[in-house]
């Protein structure tokens, strides 16, 4: 069944909408969860809360892209699921993640960010950018990627695949992949520090 | 801002680049011109040859039967040309003619008409030729539909995109995709397990979208959404030739690049090849299995080549890699690899693995 009459099926309030979205879209939202939590159980519910909150959502919201809408849900469910276990082990896959992001961080904030937290100058969520903010400014910077560099960069750290799926999923080299994705990071790195991120 | 907020922050970016990144969007018809130079082939020379072709060229709306001098063939015809300076032996010829298909479907969105010309069958890889006329089309850009989606039985098959293009004679655009076979790894638990297994498969191509490539920027040419329905066989009961089992040295590791990999001897069962590829499946133990993907170690196949039995050899380009680990650190995948040409069963001698060579 295409997206438009899921979508319709969500707003005449059938539950067959649930089906059809599992059908469609299951399998590839279940390995979006199980790739971010590197936890069956975890993904499996993650699953169910994101046809939950689709079925809540929709209407009144109606989404242009249907994947991403639910894909969207699905991450941000991961991610409150890690910060609810706080469970280093469970976290292995973003630390890896996270330690190739620190590239993209300009020297300065780097300091800043590490003065706070030995000194304890302020709460970490104080300190935080608003997700709204950085994902505004995230936009800005992917819509003047080309777009070949922008998928393999939303594959590695939006979709969380390895470099190794990256490279299967677009028939490329994994060294094509990670030279793409280290020109992409000092790209992203050049553009927060003209930007001047204020802290 | 730190890395880690950066990466949750990650989570508010716009959909449109979401669903960009998702299934059925492939490299090789997206533009990067501002990051890294193209490396797609593009034909700059018609042949006479493929024009003669195409005048001789039937319509049908579905078709089963192979079909003699198609385009495609023309096609594939240059690419071996290319690869080994010489021309296509007659067997090898006959073999690409059975295994293609005339479609002839044409679909017409505000006066652009795209033409689903032909398509070849292949165990491992399949190709598809689109022809586009009714717009003018310049010999010094690049052209590649937006979004592109192969169906096979109502389920998204794996692929490879835009492998060629060019502007004709006649003025028209023909674009060459590939995409690769399903496996049960594109099924979902609700999915049927013998979706792919009925006698002919139901195929679905969607185009959407074509834009031109200027270098420096993308312009929208015509935008729509062309959609095609065809049948053909089913590519996975194409005949196969078995190869011993046998064990070759391999790597265990994370990837390709990585420096300290280890060597490791790993034992291959059920190597069949066809007229398009190889397939094989092997097993190893790594040991231990660790919860990250992106730790795990894997068995890492070396090259694979087709050996031909004048001698000649040609690498295969891997198109399939499924992985199965258990809880006690035991892997197994599958493999399958797709020639570059399609090529007689007659005149393949075996295949080569990194160092070990496999006979018939």
């Amino acid at each position: 069944m295409e997206d438009e009459k899921i979508i319709t099926l969500f707003f005449a309030r059938d539950e067959q909408a649930i089906f059809e979205t599992a059908s469609l879209y299951g399998a590839k939202l279940h390995r979006l969860a199980a790739q971010i939590t590197q936890d069956e159980r975890d993904a499996a519910e993650i699953l169910n809360d994101t046809y939950l909150r689709a079925w809540n959502t929709i209407p009144p919201n109606k989404p242009e892209y249907f994947f991403a809408y639910l894909a969207k849900i699905c991450r941000n469910l991961c991610f409150d699921r890690i910060d609810q276990r706080k469970a280093k082990k469970r976290q292995a896959c973003l630390a890896v993640l996270t330690k190739e992001m620190e590239e993209c961080i300009p020297a300065a904030n780097k300091i800043l960010s590490g003065v706070r937290m030995q000194a304890g100058v302020a709460e970490e969520v104080e300190a935080k950018m608003e997700a709204e903010q950085i994902g505004g400014m995230l936009n800005c910077f992917l819509e003047g990627l080309p777009a070949q560099s922008r998928m393999i960069f939303m594959r590695r750290y939006w979709y969380a695949d390895s470099i190794r799926e990256i490279a299967l999923f677009y028939g490329i080299s994994e060294s094509k992949v990670k030279t793409r994705l280290h020109r992409v990071r000092k790209a992203l790195r050049g553009y927060l520090e003209r930007e001047g991120i204020d802290l | 801002m730190n890395a880690k907020e950066l990466l949750e922050g990650m989570g508010a970016v716009d959909e449109r680049f979401i669903q960009e990144a998702d299934g059925g969007e492939h490299l090789n018809g997206v533009p990067d011109s501002g990051m890294e130079k193209q490396s797609r082939t593009k034909r700059r020379h018609w042949g006479a040859a493929a024009a003669c072709i195409a005048l001789l060229l039937t319509v049908t709306s579905t078709a089963i039967a192979g079909a003699k001098n198609t385009k495609i063939q023309a096609w594939l015809s240059e690419k071996w040309a290319a690869l080994t300076g010489e021309q296509l032996s007659s067997v090898q010829q006959h073999t690409i003619e059975s295994l293609s298909l005339q479609i002839g479907q044409s679909v017409t969105k505000e006066g652009t008409t795209v033409t689903l010309d032909s398509y070849l069958s292949g165990r491992e890889r399949s190709w598809i030729l689109v022809n586009v006329t009714g717009i003018p089309f310049s010999e010094q850009s690049r052209y590649y539909f937006k979004k592109w989606k192969i169906k096979i039985n109502g389920k998204e098959a794996g692929g490879s995109g835009v492998m060629s293009e060019e502007v004709g004679e006649d003025g028209a655009l023909q674009m060459l995709y590939s995409h690769g076979s399903p496996s049960k790894s594109n099924l979902s638990l609700l999915d049927p397990p013998d979706l792919f297994d009925t006698e002919t498969w139901e195929m679905t191509l969607v185009l959407d979208g074509l834009f031109e490539n200027k270098g420096d920027e993308q312009v929208l040419v015509q935008e729509g959404r062309w959609k095609f329905r065809f049948t053909v066989p089913n590519a996975k009961n194409a005949v196969t030739m078995p190869l011993a089992d046998t064990v070759i040295q391999a790597y265990q590791g994370r990837d390709e690049q990585e420096q300290d990999k280890k060597q490791t001897e790993v034992a291959l069962t059920n190597i069949c090849f066809s007229e398009t590829g190889v397939s094989m499946r092997y097993a190893g133990d790594l040991g231990y299995v660790c919860k990250d993907p992106m730790l795990q170690e894997r068995i890492l196949l070396p090259r694979i080549e087709l050996l031909l039995r004048d001698g000649r050899s040609m690498e295969a380009e891997i198109v399939k890699e499924t992985i199965l680990l258990d809880e006690s650190g035991k892997v197994s995948g599958e493999y399958g690899a797709a020639w570059k040409v399609p090529v007689s069963l007659e005149e393949i001698a075996g295949i080569r693995l990194g160092e070990t060579e496999i006979f018939r």
